[in-house]
């Protein structure tokens, strides 16, 4: 399985605090042509792989401001350069649902869409509209767009990302999510340029935030489905379950970020954050991008960690060193743990195992078979 | 069976009272609520018990005594009353209205009644009304508190308002820091032999009787038992307890010679089952190795075969070490 | 979703021009029970008819007649007991629902004896009432943990019910659906055959533009999109009722009463979590 990072805009509608897309201000929509070809790329690589499948992920900027002729045109070229391989294309889109329509939710159905990943943010003015980030105007159109997705049985998450204005109240913004959806996820905000409005939380206070909602959480879990309490405790106590690609290990060979000029990189991340290119997919196959020599770096990052900084670290099984990006904006090279395994640890040793009265030992992966498998499970919609 | 005290206000004030102390205890006024009678409804159904009792004080003085009873036969729940009769003409009447055609079987009064020589003139008028309306479905009760009692008055009233053939004796026993009138230990043979003394005018009238808790069996010699197990219609036991009192502010307790001991919210228990061990362990505590009241009680083989359970609690309880 | 069903008083006009549809019909008196049952039942469905009395339960004449008929009473009060008393075998051989208002502090004790009687019964808050949140409380606790089996309490029996699905589009549960004034499944026609989304609207004129023949276009209609729109209000504006733990419940409709308390928090957090603690969940 590949999952594809497709991001054909990276215009968007809001103006979020937090967003390293949006800083950017590109206003480039990736052109017929180009699309032709990545599909073309993508019909060459499922016919050479008939075990492959592919995840295609539509990320923005705004995707629906691509409007629904675009999307008509992915239907039409998609036909076209892949008559035999479209049904192992699977469609996955992030929107902000500001312009969700009708007519966009008519041709994500035909695309074979059928849940939606989103974000919001109880704080006010965190997501916005306009230089002020107004967010009456964007709440209100964002709950039409909810609105929309309910009358259409869509089913959709959230991602809340966590900063400094929501730590005062942790429960207020569990509970604001939990009334409004039944799947969301809770995300350390990052900054990998400056943090301007003094939003960044410590990796205690990230840990301390979701200790005050697990025990709630807990007692919920049959009606929430929250990230990242429900893969940690599906994984420690019921030993099965998926852990988000920053804490699988295996991202070596499974994701691919495409940007609106044909610039790939390997993730969503690296891509917003301009690191590890794998060249344009106008010059190379995807089977050549998916196998990039700076991938078997990543893979060996596995083998590296357990033996040196990771060594010994019981928590390896459900952290496995963290995300090689956060590493390389420290290290300038991605050999090397993420200093963002601190949350995680102090989460786990100081909420997870009192309350649960359980103790981790996972220093291996081996006894945990289960723990290899990766990672965005399809039918849970929160894609990172 | 447990019992439910709806009030604890008196109409009259006999000298071997053994809830007195304990309503001196509390606050007269209390009464027992609506809801809280809804609630006791819903742990004795639940825990498949299908038969109250309800007493006071005088349960006729709450205001909802006739709606309480009503209310509880709906639910399908046997109802036993102990009252002492003595009731104003209103609430005779409301009660007469709404419960006197009530089968005897769903709905049983227990008259208490002291002998009208050693009560008022008028008091004994109020009874009597009682007794004219209520007959079918009352039995009569008889405290015992000195040796020198009667019952032939007794067995009177039962043939002049045909009352249902049965009395009812309790034992008045000691209560712990009290000052009440009951029977000494060493009354006990002579008042035996009174009571076998009853035994053929009880036995020509077909009048049966039951004891209640804290009579014990050596005081009898074998013909009389075999005398008792005949008046008593085969249900001859010498027992204690627990009997399981609930009061109107949902406390409970034991027993009211108990009753200043450990006395429990009835909240703090799930089930009547819950409840009557709990005060059937207290008792066993309270008694340690005396088991009871006479000495020779420790090695005594009826005792080990559970036929006499050695007398009243009460008796045994050393009061310095419970008072709470 | 199915069609909506229709709320209406009598008229044998407005029930004579439909088919198949099921009805709730709204009257003052007893006067025509049966013969509104035979009469909707001819083309329609009876799903219950609605008396509203102002007075005490005791004070009626209930009939042997009414057992086929599902009745819905509202009443002042139980009145007195005794009379009462002397009605409850019949009153449990029809199929009837007792609606109190609980202005009256006295309905929550007479809910309590209805229910543990076995007569199914329901309590009516009115407009803008400020609410004693603990006898209310005292009253879910009751139906909720009471130790032996009684009837259902509305609105709790339908909250309760509702909140144990896992519906992820109807992840709320809106309990006036009870009392026939829930805008996804009710629609009102007046006598001169207005149509409206609630009692409310009814009561202030506010009538669908639709005609008769075209009631269940009403989800397409501006004012069906204000109600829906109105509960995601809380939330646009960060309203306290947007983070509290009993919104599904209650969808802030008390919000009008946390100037002067949080009572409601405390109510309908507890309501909403009776799921685990009935489930028995950690
Ligand atoms: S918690 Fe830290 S030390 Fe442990 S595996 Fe994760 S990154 Fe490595
Ligand atoms: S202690 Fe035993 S005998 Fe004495 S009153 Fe209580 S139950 Fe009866
Ligand atoms: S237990 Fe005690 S009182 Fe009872 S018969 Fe034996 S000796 Fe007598
Ligand atoms: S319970 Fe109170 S705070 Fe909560 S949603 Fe209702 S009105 Fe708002």
């Amino acid at each position: 399985m590949t999952t594809i990072i497709f991001k054909a805009i990276e215009k968007c509608i809001a103006n979020c605090v937090y967003c390293e897309v949006i800083k950017r201000k590109q206003n480039i929509v990736m052109s017929y042509e180009l699309l032709e070809i990545i599909f073309d790329r993508i019909n060459e690589f499922l016919e050479a792989n008939p075990q492959e499948n592919i995840d295609f992920t539509w990320h923005g900027g705004e995707i629906t401001m691509l409007g629904v002729d675009y999307f008509n045109k992915v239907l039409e070229i998609q036909e076209k350069c892949c008559k035999n391989t479209k049904i192992r294309i699977k469609h996955l889109a992030q929107s902000n649902l500001l312009k969700i329509s009708q007519e966009i939710i008519d041709v994500f159905n035909k695309l074979g869409i059928t849940s939606i990943g989103s974000s919001y943010d109880p704080i006010s003015n965190i997501r916005g509209l306009g230089k002020n980030r107004n967010s009456l105007k964007y709440n209100t159109l964002f709950f039409h767009g909810i609105e929309l997705l309910n009358k259409n049985k869509i089913p959709f998450g959230i991602i809340n990302v966590v900063h400094k204005k929501q730590l005062e109240n942790p429960l207020s913004i569990y509970y604001f999510l939990s009334n409004m959806v039944d799947n969301f996820a809770f995300n350390k905000v990052y900054f990998f340029s400056e943090d301007r409005y003094g939003l960044n939380v410590t990796q205690e206070e990230y840990a301390d935030f979701l200790g005050a909602i697990f025990p709630i959480w807990l007692k919920q879990r049959d009606r929430y489905h929250v990230r990242p309490f429900e893969s940690f405790y599906d994984i420690i106590i019921k030993n099965k379950g998926d852990l988000v690609c920053e804490n699988a290990g295996l991202c070596a060979y499974r994701w691919l970020y495409i940007g609106p000029e044909g610039n790939t990189s390997h993730c969503g991340r690296s891509g917003d954050n301009e690191m590890l290119s794998y060249g344009n997919i106008k010059k190379r196959k995807l089977n050549d991008i998916l196998h990039d020599t700076q991938r078997s770096q990543i893979e060996k990052r596995q083998d590296v960690l357990i033996s040196t900084e990771c060594k010994g670290c019981r928590f390896w099984g459900l952290c496995h060193g963290g995300c090689m990006i956060d590493a390389y904006d420290i290290h300038h090279d991605f050999i090397h743990k993420s200093p963002n395994c601190e949350w995680l640890k102090i989460f786990i040793e100081k909420y997870f195992e009192p309350i649960l009265n359980v103790k981790l030992d996972l220093t291996s992966d081996k006894e945990y078979t289960n723990l290899m498998r990766c990672t965005t499970n399809k039918n849970k919609i929160i894609c990172e | 069976m447990a019992n439910v005290l709806l009030t604890e206000k008196c109409v009259r004030s006999c000298p071997y009272c053994f809830a007195k102390e304990y309503m001196t205890n509390s606050s007269v006024e209390e009464i027992l609520k609506w809801e809280d009678l809804i609630y006791i409804a819903d742990l004795f159904e639940s825990s498949n018990e299908k038969h109250i009792s309800l007493l006071g004080g005088e349960p006729s003085l709450h205001p909802n005594f006739t709606e309480f009873i009503l209310y509880l036969l709906k639910r399908n729940f046997h109802v036993n009353v102990f009252t002492s009769g003595i009731m104003s003409e209103k609430i005779l009447l409301k009660a007469k209205e709404n419960l006197r055609t009530i089968d005897p079987e769903q709905l049983s009064f227990v008259c208490n009644i002291n002998n009208p020589k050693d009560s008022l003139k008028n008091e004994f008028q109020k009874v009597k009304k009682f007794l004219k309306v209520f007959n079918k479905q009352t039995s009569t009760s008889f405290n015992i508190y000195k040796s020198d009692f009667d019952l032939n008055f007794l067995i009177d009233i039962i043939k002049e308002y045909q009352l249902k053939p049965h009395i009812r004796l309790g034992l008045a026993h000691p209560i712990p820091g009290a000052n009440n009138f009951f029977l000494k230990i060493n009354e006990f043979k002579v008042f035996a032999k009174r009571l076998m003394s009853f035994f053929n005018n009880l036995e020509n009238n077909e009048i049966s009787i039951g004891l209640d808790c804290g009579f014990v069996m050596c005081i009898f010699s074998d013909t009389q038992l075999g005398k008792l197990f005949k008046l008593t219609n085969n249900r001859l036991g010498f027992s204690c307890g627990p009997a399981i009192d609930f009061g109107p502010d949902m406390s409970v307790w034991s027993c009211f010679p108990l009753s200043n001991i450990h006395k429990k919210s009835i909240y703090d228990f799930n089930s009547l089952k819950e409840i009557y061990d709990f005060y059937f362990n207290m008792n066993k505590e309270i008694r340690g190795d005396k088991i009871g009241i006479l000495k020779k009680c420790s090695s005594c083989s009826f005792n080990k075969r559970n036929l006499c359970a050695g007398g009243c609690t009460a008796h045994l309880v050393d009061i310095k070490n419970f008072i709470v | 979703m199915d069609k909506y069903i229709i709320v209406s008083p009598y008229s044998t006009t407005v029930i004579d021009k439909f088919r198949e549809r099921q009805f709730v019909i709204l009257v003052n008196d007893f006067d025509n029970i049966n013969e509104i049952l035979e009469c909707v039942n001819r083309n329609n469905f009876l799903v219950s008819i609605q008396v509203n009395l102002n007075s005490s339960l005791s004070s009626i004449d209930f009939n042997e007649k009414w057992d086929n008929v599902p009745l819905r009473i509202v009443v002042s009060d139980l009145g007195d007991y005794l009379t009462f008393h002397k009605k409850i075998d019949l009153i449990r051989k029809l199929n009837i629902l007792f609606y109190f208002p609980i202005n009256k502090i006295d309905n929550f004790l007479n809910i309590q004896i209805l229910s543990s009687l076995g007569i199914n019964c329901g309590f009516i808050i009115s407009d803008g009432q400020l609410l004693d949140w603990g006898k209310l409380s005292e009253l879910l606790y009751y139906y909720m943990y009471s130790k032996s089996k009684h009837s259902i309490i509305e609105p709790f029996d339908y909250i309760i019910q509702n909140n144990n699905k896992n519906d992820i589009f109807n992840n709320f549960v809106d309990y006036n659906n009870v009392y026939f004034n829930d805008p996804d499944y009710y629609i009102h026609i007046d006598s001169e055959q207005n149509i409206s989304l609630s009692f409310e609207n009814s009561k202030r004129n506010i009538f669908l533009d639709i005609g008769i023949d075209n009631i269940d276009s009403a989800k397409e209609t501006k004012q069906y999109k204000n109600i829906i729109e109105d509960r995601h209000k809380h939330f646009i504006i960060n309203h306290p009722c947007s983070y509290c733990p009993g919104w599904r419940i209650c969808l802030g409709k008390f919000s009008y009463c946390l100037r002067s308390s949080n009572g409601c928090i405390e109510f309908f957090t507890e309501l909403f979590n009776s799921k685990y603690i009935l489930n028995n969940i950690l």
